[in-house]
């Protein structure tokens, strides 16, 4: 559910499309490091008290408290690295002593959901667990969420049409207020249902269900138990209240007014470990333990602070110098860090300024890298988009993208292949056999062979020319060229150094591709889904440098960025047979349909795939411990965190 | 547009230094300023050149752009090296320097010192074409505003009056992200921002040699404005247009520096020297110097040079004003 830049992981839109069942795999050691993280293991004795400072990454700081959000605020930074520590998904995913990105139940706010009516029907029963102001955490705040999910879908920056909540026919808690049972317009697969549609729920404290400040708690009239159509119009006021409608409407401004994110009492009610206890507009954030805490884990230190950075080099210099201000744990940029020679998922030697005083720890989430060439192009005279709905074309660009040398000579090993739509790292029981491997390694003879076989004249370091129309494909005129111009978001050495090598490698049998620097948004609000023959119709590769993170999505069925006319499907491909491979991944939990699935895909090509660099390169300080293992879906657990007795 | 361009002005408002004791021989003897319709003057010449010779940092500074303008053009036609394709494919990108690097490769494994040549060619094009433009453009703006007066001269003024209060670099940043720049349009977008200054230096010249009597005399026989521009306001304000061109060739140099540096310049795999310097920066902390040194060295000598052949031919062409 998300376009990702490294350290910069934007959630674009969210989730549900796809249906299929697969269990996360055993992934028992999911983590195949040629050596151990440095700072996994416990040592000492824990220490209560303390100060954990955390450096957030550059330019992406929180700015949205409420965890109901458009996509506009849908981000890493607001999600899982700040209203997660405050407010808590209804299922939590990411497990606590490995990186697998499973379920884990002990950290979620309700038991397992209970599948009856052959799988038309799904039953949750709440934990209990208790808000900070006391109260129970119960079906009232699932109907709350459900109720404004319903009448705000369009704000949600999550919704997929025709899934959830529109896959629900109907849902109610039952009188006690302790289960929420969900009736569905058909069968499921249980697996994709909770990974990709019951992982959007968080529920929300009834003292939100308000339309002024000071109001009852539950006047709102939007977490009604018995939802109806007056109940959806309530909530329209209660959405509006609790937000600022994107700037349309001033008064009142709850989850906009920065400055009183950690005054303001509504946002004091939280069910997570912790709560704000501070919060400047430039995006520094200090928490404190919520004592309430009904989960397992109360948080060792007396505060936690996540700092603002504007650079990586800055980042990189306070952690260098060191200091009471430095932060605990933060990142080394990719260039500052000696080369890593072991195998994926191993740890090399760290950057000279730190060693001592900091491990490195890199941190690979749980995402593909990719990107789109726009099916639907008028560029290039027109002939763009036929050019790229052509097999043998997309083949030739994908046969020139050497993962294993961009791995090695940029990423400094520390990055992982792509190979199709299921990541191959965290090892998982997603990715199936033959998408493990590369079906096209890097080949510049059978790049040169595609092109010449269907009908183009090679022009090595120049332009090559479609010379026999009827070869080179539908639409595709004579004297057509391979004359292409790819926007991506430069700045980030590692991203700059990526389009440069591929754009040099394809020029060897005459794809010129002029490069365009963007920033990161631009070239995401740039590479959208369009039609053919649309003035703003003529992007051609757009490369954002991030690919995919799937989070909330977390099986990786692909509806939401493969399926034809998916809202995040950048570069418009449609196949019927994906098409009908995804759906079968929706409805049965059977391995056989996600492996059928992802192996059609790497080799059809919906988007041209490439090396995913590690998410962060942390560097967690050597007196601070239980920060590893990361959690794959960068959710932050600072309360497993602490300093030991000396 | 600079501290420089800000110096001139006050030079060109009248209020100019006395003229050094090595210049009384060449001005013994002489009458005047006399104005008049310009022309030729090989004794002349001998002077300006005289003057401007014994400006020692003068003479650096030609032998400085003569050097950096050879090692652009020039080098690359004996040190061959491959500056468009990225062979990250099988090596590195940042080597230290060595016998087959002299000066080390870069994060695309381009070798340093061909892409200081390679890179140099557009900073130095793009700030000899953005100052020409400006020198133009402004000359012929400043004149015509200056020679008119009124209403016309208010409304032109205002114009730049406008844009000189905009932040020249926030403009320049806004232009460029509009603009997705190549060379040309490098040289039109600096250009564009940088005539105002020598709009405004002309229009005052202009305003002062418009009453001048061979001016006037023109006008009573009969010319036609567009003469009396083009062949005596013009070739009068010589100096100060000159002078100020080659401050606007610095000038441009170093916002197609900082442009590049912001990654706003040229784009992959064309360079510049402020483009060099933005991809070296994150290096800084690993010490790979040759990353950065280098081309910052080059951005200082070549804009030095032109600021001290900039003083040093204000120096001279003052004493052909003197003569006449």
């Amino acid at each position: 559910m998300a376009p990702n830049r490294g350290l910069k992981r934007v959630l674009k839109v969210a989730a549900a499309g796809a249906a299929a069942a697969l269990i996360l795999a055993a992934c028992g050691s999911s983590t195949p490091s040629a050596k151990p993280h440095p700072t996994t293991a416990p040592s000492g004795k824990p220490a209560h008290g303390g100060t954990a400072y955390w450096a957030e990454a550059p330019q992406a700081t929180p700015n949205w408290i409420f965890p109901f959000s458009s996509l506009t605020y849908f981000s890493v930074a607001n999600l899982t690295q700040f209203q997660y520590l405050m407010f808590r998904p209804l299922y939590w995913f990411g497990q606590v002593k490995s990186s697998n990105p499973t379920v884990d139940y002990s950290l979620s706010l309700a038991l397992p959901p209970k599948w009856s009516n052959g799988n038309k029907t799904v039953t949750i029963a709440m934990k209990g667990w208790k808000w900070s102001n006391g109260k129970t955490v119960d079906a009232h705040d699932v109907m709350f969420w459900m109720n404004m999910m319903k009448a705000e879908k369009a704000n949600w920056a999550g919704y997929v049409a025709g899934a959830f909540p529109d896959n629900v026919t109907s849902y109610s808690a039952n009188t006690k207020a302790d289960t929420v049972t969900f009736h569905l317009n058909r069968a499921y697969s249980t697996n994709w249902y909770l990974y990709n549609e019951l992982s959007q729920i968080t529920p929300l404290p009834i003292n939100w269900d308000i339309t002024s400040a000071g109001a009852a708690p539950g006047s709102g009239g939007c977490s009604s138990l018995t939802p109806n159509a007056k109940t959806l119009s309530d909530c329209v006021k209660v959405w509006t209240f609790l937000t600022d409608n994107n700037g349309k409407a001033k008064n009142p401004t709850e989850a906009a007014d920065l400055t009183t994110y950690a005054t303001n009492p509504l946002w004091q009610i939280v069910d997570g470990p912790w709560r704000l206890s501070a919060f400047t507009t430039s995006g520094e954030a200090t928490f404190v333990p919520n004592r309430a805490y009904s989960g397992p884990q109360h948080p060792y230190l007396s505060k936690f602070v996540e700092l603002p950075f504007t650079a990586d080099s800055s980042e990189y210099s306070a952690l260098a110098s060191g200091g009471a201000g430095a932060p605990n744990v933060g990142y080394v940029p990719t260039q500052d860090v000696p080369q890593n020679t072991g195998p994926i998922g191993s740890t090399g030697p760290n950057a000279p300024a730190l060693k001592g005083s900091y491990n490195l720890v890199p941190v690979y989430g749980w995402s593909i890298n990719y990107f789109p060439m726009n099916f639907h192009s008028g560029g290039d005279g027109g002939n763009a988009g036929p050019i790229f709905s052509q097999l043998y074309f997309r083949q030739a660009v994908q046969y020139l993208i050497d993962q294993p040398a961009v791995i090695k000579n940029i990423d400094k090993g520390y990055g992982v292949p792509t190979y199709g739509p299921v990541p191959v790292f965290p090892k998982n029981s997603f990715v199936s056999p033959q998408e493990s491997k590369n079906n096209y390694p890097y080949s510049l003879a059978k790049a040169k062979q595609l092109l010449v076989k269907h009908g183009w004249t090679i022009h090595p370091g120049g332009i090559s020319v479609c010379k026999v129309g009827s070869k080179c494909g539908p639409g595709i005129k004579n004297g057509a060229q391979l004359n292409f111009q790819e926007i991506y978001a430069g700045g980030t050495t590692s991203i700059d150094q990526t389009v440069a090598a591929e754009t040099s490698a394809w020029s060897k049998v005459g794809i010129h591709v002029s490069l365009r620097s963007e920033t990161f948004d631009t070239v995401l609000s740039t590479a959208i889904p369009c039609k053919v023959g649309a003035s703003d119709c003529t992007w051609e590769f757009a490369n954002w440098g991030g690919g995919w993170v799937y989070s909330p999505d977390y099986m990786p069925t692909g509806g939401e960025i493969f399926a034809s006319g998916a809202g995040s499907n950048s570069g418009s491909y449609s196949s019927t047979t994906a098409d009908t491979l995804i759906n079968e991944t929706h409805y049965s939990s059977s391995l056989k349909y996600m492996h059928a699935y992802e192996n059609f895909l790497a080799k059809d090509l919906p988007v041209v795939w490439q090396p995913n660099p590690a998410n962060a390169l942390t560097e967690i300080s050597t007196n601070l411990h239980g920060v590893t293992p990361i959690n794959a879906l960068l959710n932050l657990t600072p309360e497993y965190w602490y300093f030991s007795k000396s | 547009m600079s501290a420089v361009n800000e110096q001139l002005a006050t030079s060109v408002a009248g209020i100019t230094p006395p003229a050094s004791p090595g210049l009384d021989g060449a001005l013994q003897g002489d009458q005047a300023p006399s104005g008049g319709e310009a022309g030729a003057s090989g004794s002349l010449g001998r002077i300006i050149l005289r003057v401007f010779l014994e400006n020692r940092l003068a003479v650096v500074g030609v032998g400085i752009l003569v050097f950096m303008f050879l090692f652009c053009f020039v080098g690359p036609i004996f040190y061959h090296t491959n500056q468009t394709y990225s062979n990250l494919y099988t090596s590195a990108g940042v080597q230290p320097p060595s016998a087959a690097h002299v000066l080390g490769t870069d994060p695309n494994g381009f070798d340093v010192l061909g892409r200081l040549m390679y890179a140099g060619q557009t900073s130095l094009e793009v700030g000899l074409a953005a100052a020409a433009i400006a020198t133009v453009v402004g000359v012929l703006w400043g004149a015509t505003s200056g020679f008119f007066g009124g209403i016309l001269d208010a409304f032109m003024m205002r114009i730049v009056d406008v844009l000189l209060s905009i932040p020249a670099l926030f403009l320049l940043i806004i232009l460029a992200v509009l603009f997705h720049p190549d060379k040309i349009t490098l040289i039109f977008i600096l250009g564009f921002l940088a005539w105002l200054t020598p709009a405004r230096l002309v229009r005052g010249e202009t305003l002062s040699l418009r009453t001048r009597e061979y001016v006037q005399a023109v006008r009573v026989m009969g010319g036609k404005s567009r003469r009396m521009v083009t062949r005596h306001i013009i070739p009068n304000a010589i100096g100060t247009i000159v002078v100020n061109a080659t401050f606007q060739v610095a000038d441009a140099i170093l916002y197609l520096a900082a442009l590049g540096f912001l990654g706003l310049g040229v784009q992959f795999p064309q360079a510049d020297w402020g483009q060099m310097l933005g991809q070296g920066e994150p290096y800084l902390p690993n010490g790979d110097w040759w990353l950065l040194i280098p081309a910052g060295l080059c951005i200082v000598l070549v804009v030095v040079a032109f600021n001290f052949i900039g003083d040093a031919l204000r120096d001279s062409l003052e004493v052909r004003l003197q003569r006449r």
